[in-house]
């Protein structure tokens, strides 16, 4: 019975121990295994930027609001194309604590007594950390003067 | 009994063993790296009433740069409170593909024929992802016009966990 039981430790141990080297040495394909069978969630998606152009084409900016039930605040930027008169295509970035999402939008401008008044559409092409794959669409409107700081809305939802 | 006894401290070890295999899985070194940024900041808004101990000016801004031998770029904001003529202390944030790193500066500055010359001291406060518990010091001088978009330098040192995944890079 000794015998069988020390059996029993020494089977153990050299299981455990055994998998010890396995799950240091594979940890990249467990953490590959986890990824591919990870959840893609859709999430509804609120958010104020507010941004100023800091050159020519580019804009940087803050980023506050909500992701789902999580208040999230962070910053962006981006690089915008005239397309022809009034309307846009920006590319960016928007970045918070848990990781980064990229974004395109297309946007319609209007200009009034120095006033910009925005509306547009836009979509997510990927990001990183908890937002690696990021996928879904927002609309935005806003405005403010010109020169100065513009305020616009973001609402619409992300999946990652 | 016997075997009921061995049973159970067979699947006491195979229990003890495999709550190993995450911390196992999850091993984070602490390295220190030399960080490089160039940063363009400029005003957003600001917070409280002027000349109140509240009172805060919102920034904004885009970062460039490497940390060790790896090309970073991103996005920043902070939150500046005077101290008295010609002196700040910021409190920011850093965003990059890796996470975020906090940081604090003791800021100087002078404003000569409309332009705003700044030099500094800082260090980092944590961090998330890449950049958890974050720590290290770094110096900062630029400026630009008043009111307008303001080019710093900043060079310094960065002590980060590294976890396998979560690297700062180009995005």
């Amino acid at each position: 019975m000794l015998s069988r039981r020390a059996l029993g430790w020494t089977s153990a141990v050299a299981m455990t121990v055994g998998l010890l080297p396995a799950a240091a040495v594979g940890s990249s394909r467990s953490n590959r295994n986890i990824s591919e069978a990870r959840t893609v969630t859709n999430h509804k998606l609120s958010e104020t930027r507010k941004l100023i152009n800091i050159t020519g084409t580019g804009a940087v900016g803050l980023v506050d609001g909500r992701i789902g039930a999580r208040s999230v605040h962070g910053a962006f930027r981006d690089v915008g194309q005239f397309t022809n008169s009034g309307t846009e295509i920006d590319r960016g970035t928007e970045f918070d604590g848990r990781g980064s999402r990229s974004f395109v939008q297309h946007l319609d401008l209007a200009v009034n007594n120095g006033r910009v008044t925005v509306t547009g559409t836009g979509t997510w092409t990927g990001g990183t950390g908890a937002y690696r794959h990021a996928r879904g669409s927002f609309k935005l409107s806003g405005g403010g003067p010109i020169p100065g700081v513009l305020t616009s809305h973001l609402k619409g939802s992300i999946s990652y | 009994m016997s075997n009921r006894r061995s049973v159970l401290t067979t699947t006491s070890l195979v229990a003890i063993g495999l709550s190993l295999l995450p911390a196992a899985a999850a091993c984070k070194t602490s390295a220190l790296h030399q960080i490089s940024e160039t940063r363009k900041i400029i005003t957003i808004g600001t917070q409280g009433k002027p000349g109140t101990a509240g009172f805060r000016v919102m920034k904004a801004g885009t970062l460039d740069g490497t940390i060790g031998a790896t090309q970073m770029h991103g996005a920043l904001r902070t939150l500046d409170k005077p101290l008295g003529p010609g002196r700040e202390n910021i409190d920011g944030t850093e965003f990059d593909a890796g996470g975020f790193r906090s940081f604090v500066i003791n800021l100087h500055y002078m404003i000569t024929n409309g332009r705003t010359i700044e030099t500094g001291t800082g260090r980092w406060t944590g961090g998330t992802g890449a950049y958890t518990r974050a720590h290290g010091t770094f110096k900062i001088g630029g400026g630009g016009p008043v009111g307008g978009v303001h080019t710093v330098r900043l060079i310094g040192n960065l002590s980060m966990e590294r976890i396998d995944g979560l690297s700062p890079r180009a995005h």
